[in-house]
């Protein structure tokens, strides 16, 4: 039976070698390993810190943005409801101005048209009241005699001498 | 030219004077020939001058609207005489537009008494006239 022998010094030395290769290891690769890994979540975490922060900012400048188009929207609505009072008041103004002229135009026309009625009752009340007295005259010549002429005048001189 | 002008001046007093008292023409004419003395020889000129105011002044135009017997012209011209003192010496016209009555016209007066001046006035009456 083949029994395991331990060569102590070996082991020793083994032992040795293990803890100085630990120990350099340690100071030469572990130490600068972690060094680099903690540099690197570092930066990790400051590039996610800096993401959360431009996301904020992003978030910021998108409600600024809204705000500003709210604004403008509402700055521009003014404008729109300013014009839109202004172009009523003016096509007012412009209605009233028209119906005063066509009021003018109306009274005018109207007062021309009554005096035209007038003239022509004008005229036709002369016609009649001139072809009556014709008629008239006619009348009284044909019917006035000697005898009828002799107690107009008379009765003329009657007033005469009174 | 001064004797025309007194002989004017002569006539028209005359002429005032008869027409302010036509009853004192006799004393009138003697109070003249007193007032001319030396001027007698205007007296001729003064009654020439005196009849030619007169038939201006006194003298009008009867129209009448038909022709009348010579005795009704008379008539009325004898009463024109008495109603209307500036109408003297009338002659008469004939004008049928007139109708029936007359129109006297002297120098300052005209007389409408026709038919034809009665229908006018009714005429402007109808027309709104005055």
């Amino acid at each position: 039976m083949n029994s395991v022998e331990i060569d102590w010094k070996i082991l020793v030395g083994q032992i040795v070698n293990f803890a100085i290769l630990f120990f350099v290891l340690k100071a030469l690769v572990y130490k600068p390993f972690l060094n680099l890994l903690k540099t690197r979540r570092d930066k990790i975490e400051e590039g996610v810190s800096k993401s959360i922060q431009a996301d904020e900012k992003l978030k910021q400048i998108d409600e600024l943005k809204r705000i500003a188009e709210k604004e403008s929207d509402e700055e521009k609505k003014k404008i729109l409801m300013k014009a839109e009072e202004d172009a009523k008041k003016r096509k007012e103004e412009i209605d009233k101005k028209a119906e005063d002229e066509r009021q003018v135009l109306l009274t005018k026309a109207k007062k021309e048209a009554e005096d035209l009625k007038d003239k022509e009752i004008e005229k036709t009340k002369k016609e009649i009241i001139d072809n009556a007295f014709s008629l008239t005259e006619k009348l009284i010549k044909e019917s006035v005699d000697e005898s009828k002429n002799k107690k107009i005048v008379n009765d003329f001189l009657n007033k005469l001498e009174v | 030219m001064k004797k025309e002008k007194e002989i004017a001046s002569w006539s028209r007093a005359l002429y005032l004077a008869l027409e302010e008292n036509p009853n004192k023409a006799k004393d009138i004419f003697q109070n003249l020939e007193k007032s001319l003395m030396k001027k007698k020889a205007l007296i001729p000129g003064i009654v020439k001058k005196f009849n030619r105011m007169y038939e201006k002044e006194k003298s009008a135009d009867l129209i009448l609207a038909r022709e009348m017997g010579e005795s009704d012209k008379k008539t009325i011209k004898e009463k024109i005489k008495k109603s209307v003192p500036q109408a003297q010496m009338i002659q008469e016209k004939v004008d049928g537009n007139l109708l029936a009555g007359f129109r006297l016209k002297t120098k300052d007066v005209l007389i409408k008494a026709s038919l034809k001046d009665v229908l006018q006035k009714i005429k402007n009456k109808t027309y709104g006239h005055n």
